[in-house]
């Protein structure tokens, strides 16, 4: 569960650097026309908002915040140290993190 | 506005550093103590250690009215136990049983109330939970310290004093598996880094607090402006430049302060109530005629009602007389487990122990609400093992007091279970990375400056001084208390007094060095050192009768493994932030390039490489 908080984290912060005009050149090496980053902004926002559900589900309401925002923490420091040291592979990682944290919590 | 936001960083930074690194360390200050007892480290984890503890306990303590289990858990390899023996005091039983409902929360709290000189002195001082208390004798009560107890510091926790509720209380630490009884070392343990963290130390505690209080106010100060003069939070949200010389600088203290924004704000608003009644205490001196250990009881929701299951068996018990034996504790104990499989089972209370009237309770280790103190328990008769009503719930907290509670418990991370508790710790971390980055910024910003005077302004030679001493001191320093903690022989008296001697000794140096150095070489010179002390400190606890990181990492205990490794870790980030400044060659036409650690570097911030 802890996992699956992080990994939706992650991508919704991965989405929303690629919402940004100069993480989105960077990660891409070009600009993604104006409606796929409308898009990555909304998706971006709308996985940040749910990864407020599993911790929720895991840690109750008030522990849930709290464990909330260290994780939205936590995550934004992985997609900002990936941009600055290897912005290519967050358009893999970014999802690929994401599918592997829903397979986890289903699974186990 | 940017004014004020450098110069009360400047003023308060050097401090607060130390404030949030020995802060954050806090949040493991029970693993810290136990990787400070070495004699603890051989505890294996055992099957049978409920029977065996309820044999110790009835072999020690017979005739107490009251014996404590906790069990080993996550923060605790041992079984930590202790009896009250019977106080034939007006008064004084009733009260032992009441402080002994109201006892969960504060037994299974990690942080806890300043404690008091005695046990400052003793070294290790902190009670219960606690995997690293040794047997220790009852304090003695020293009427002198009344007063000061029942101001901030024991208040800010909303607690009576510990003598007195430790009266007639014996400890023990037991081996699970062997069921021996453990002698650890005294220690000043993590409880010294705990109590520096909001009352520094060699001071008097009001003082100490004043000034712990008075840096946090400017730290508020300082978020609040850095807020508003950073233009682009969101803009510059993820960006962080390397090798941009001040510009990298500037983006490695946004980026630390803005991704932790809530964590910032949070702690350093529950420090300051937490401080409050000490710094403004007349509100509930006026409210409660002054009487501040009212106050405090109102606080933590105790009073006399709020005391249900200990007292009511106590009184059961009280004129009890005949033997009987306790049943099985351990289906019990595996009910209580299937109740909380989360949290875990934090003590064991057997009331009248050895009677018919006998109770056991078991209560839950960590609340499951910020709102509320203190989390389940579970009664049981001692002698046939049903399960009994549970004892009335204490009254629901206030709004008031809910609102207090979730921010003490936030800041105290009182609540947390492993996971949650590195990730306060890792926001802790980058509040001290975002500290460290923000006083290298007043250097590197002011470059310019340097070169357009072509000479070095004795104010900036002094903040020189300061960040070389404050930060990578401050490292030095804390290996260096570890490394005192295994020098100084087990035996010797005043353990704690001279481990935390060692620290500030050598974090006194540290300064000296840096005057006498130049700045570069300062920085170069006092990494290395730290970075050289953290690496072998895994060793030194090999070598000195700690389980060595081979064992711990198999078969535990996995609390010491942890410190090993974290100390690794933090021993290779001082020694690649040291390369990176050594090898740092500032630009020749631009601007000079400093160059800020890989965000993730634990314990050490990014270097100044400007000056010299």
């Amino acid at each position: 569960m802890n996992f699956l908080i992080f990994a939706s984290a992650f991508a919704g912060f991965g989405a929303l650097c690629l919402s940004m005009e100069r993480h989105a050149r960077q990660v891409f090496g070009a600009l993604p026309d104006a409606l796929h980053r409308l898009l990555a902004s909304i998706v971006g926002w709308a996985l940040l908002a749910c990864s407020l559900a599993p911790a929720l589900e895991r840690y109750g309401t008030s522990i849930g915040i709290a464990a909330w925002l260290g994780f939205l923490n936590l995550a934004a420091i992985a997609v900002g140290l990936l941009l600055t040291y290897a912005p290519r592979p967050i358009r893999y990682l970014a999802p690929g993190v994401l599918v592997a944290g829903v397979l986890s919590a289903w699974l186990l | 506005m940017s004014w004020v936001h450098t110069w009360t960083g400047l003023v308060m930074g050097w401090l607060l550093f130390a404030i949030y690194v020995t802060g954050g360390l806090s949040y493991f200050r029970n693993e810290i103590t136990l990787w400070m007892q070495p004699e603890l480290h051989a505890a294996a984890a055992g099957d049978d250690w409920l029977p065996k503890a309820l044999g110790l306990l009835a072999e020690k303590g017979a005739g107490a009215q009251q014996w404590t289990i906790n069990p080993p858990g996550p923060r605790s390899p041992v079984v930590g136990l202790s009896y009250r023996e019977a106080v034939p005091q007006g008064g004084g039983g009733g009260e032992a049983q009441e402080e002994s409902a109201l006892g969960e929360t504060e037994r299974s709290r990690p942080g806890r109330a300043a404690g008091e000189r005695n046990a400052e002195r003793s070294g290790s001082g902190r009670e219960a939970v606690n995997p690293a208390n040794g047997p220790r004798d009852e304090r003695a009560a020293s009427p002198g310290n009344a007063e000061t107890r029942a101001g901030g510091g024991e208040m800010r926790q909303g607690q009576q004093g510990p003598q007195e509720r430790n009266r007639g209380v014996k400890r023990l630490t037991m081996d699970p598996s062997t069921g021996s009884v453990l002698e650890p070392r005294a220690t000043a343990g993590g409880n010294f880094l705990y109590r520096f963290h909001y009352q520094l130390h060699g001071m008097d505690r009001t003082w100490g607090q004043w000034i712990v209080g008075a840096v946090t106010m400017l730290m508020f100060v300082a978020i609040v402006t850095g807020v508003v003069v950073h233009r682009n939070i969101f803009k510059d949200f993820f960006t962080f430049r390397p090798a941009k010389g001040k510009r990298s600088w500037l983006d490695g203290h946004n980026a630390t302060g803005v991704l932790s924004l809530p964590f910032h704000v949070v702690i350093t608003f529950s420090g300051l109530l937490l401080l409050a009644t000490q710094l403004m205490p007349w509100a509930a001196d006026a409210a409660y005629n002054g009487d501040r250990r009212a106050f405090s009881q109102e606080l933590r929701g105790g009073g006399r009602d709020a005391a249900p299951a200990g007292q009511a068996a106590g009184r059961r018990g009280a004129d009890a007389g005949g033997r009987a034996t306790l049943a099985d504790l351990r289906p019990l104990y595996r009910q209580a487990l299937e109740r909380w499989p989360d949290h875990g089972v934090g003590n064991i209370v057997v009331n009248n122990p050895g009677t018919p009237q006998a109770t056991v309770e078991m209560r839950q280790a960590f609340g499951e609400r910020l709102t509320a103190r203190g989390g389940g328990r579970m009664l049981f008769d001692g002698a046939t093992g049903n399960e009994l009503d549970p004892p009335a719930a204490a009254r629901p907290p206030t709004t008031t007091r809910a609102i207090w509670n979730v921010f003490v418990a936030v800041h105290e991370g009182r609540f947390a279970m492993p996971a949650v508790r590195w990730l306060l710790f890792v926001s802790g971390v980058l509040g001290a990375l975002m500290i460290a980055s923000g006083l290298v910024l007043w250097l590197a910003s002011r470059q310019k400056e340097r070169e357009a005077l072509g000479c070095l302004p004795r104010g900036h030679r002094f903040v020189e001084v300061m960040n070389v001493g404050a930060i990578a001191g401050l490292m030095i320093a804390l290996a260096a208390y570890f490394w005192a903690n295994r020098f100084i022989p087990a035996a010797a008296g005043d353990r704690g007094e001279l481990e935390i001697l060692g620290f500030f000794a050598v974090w006194g140096l540290t300064f000296a060095h840096a005057a006498v150095r130049r700045h570069k070489r300062a920085w170069v010179e006092q990494l290395a050192a730290g970075a050289a002390l953290f690496l072998l400190l895994p060793a030194l606890n090999g070598l000195t009768g700690g389980a060595h990181l081979g064992r711990s990492m198999l078969n535990g205990p996995w609390q010491v493994a942890g410190f090993d490794l974290a100390a690794l870790f933090v021993g290779g980030a001082l020694l690649f932030v040291a390369y990176r400044v050594q090898h740092h060659v500032p630009r020749p036409a631009r601007k000079e390039a400093g160059r800020p650690a890989a965000g993730g570097s634990a314990g050490e911030p990014h270097l100044s490489l400007e000056a010299n």
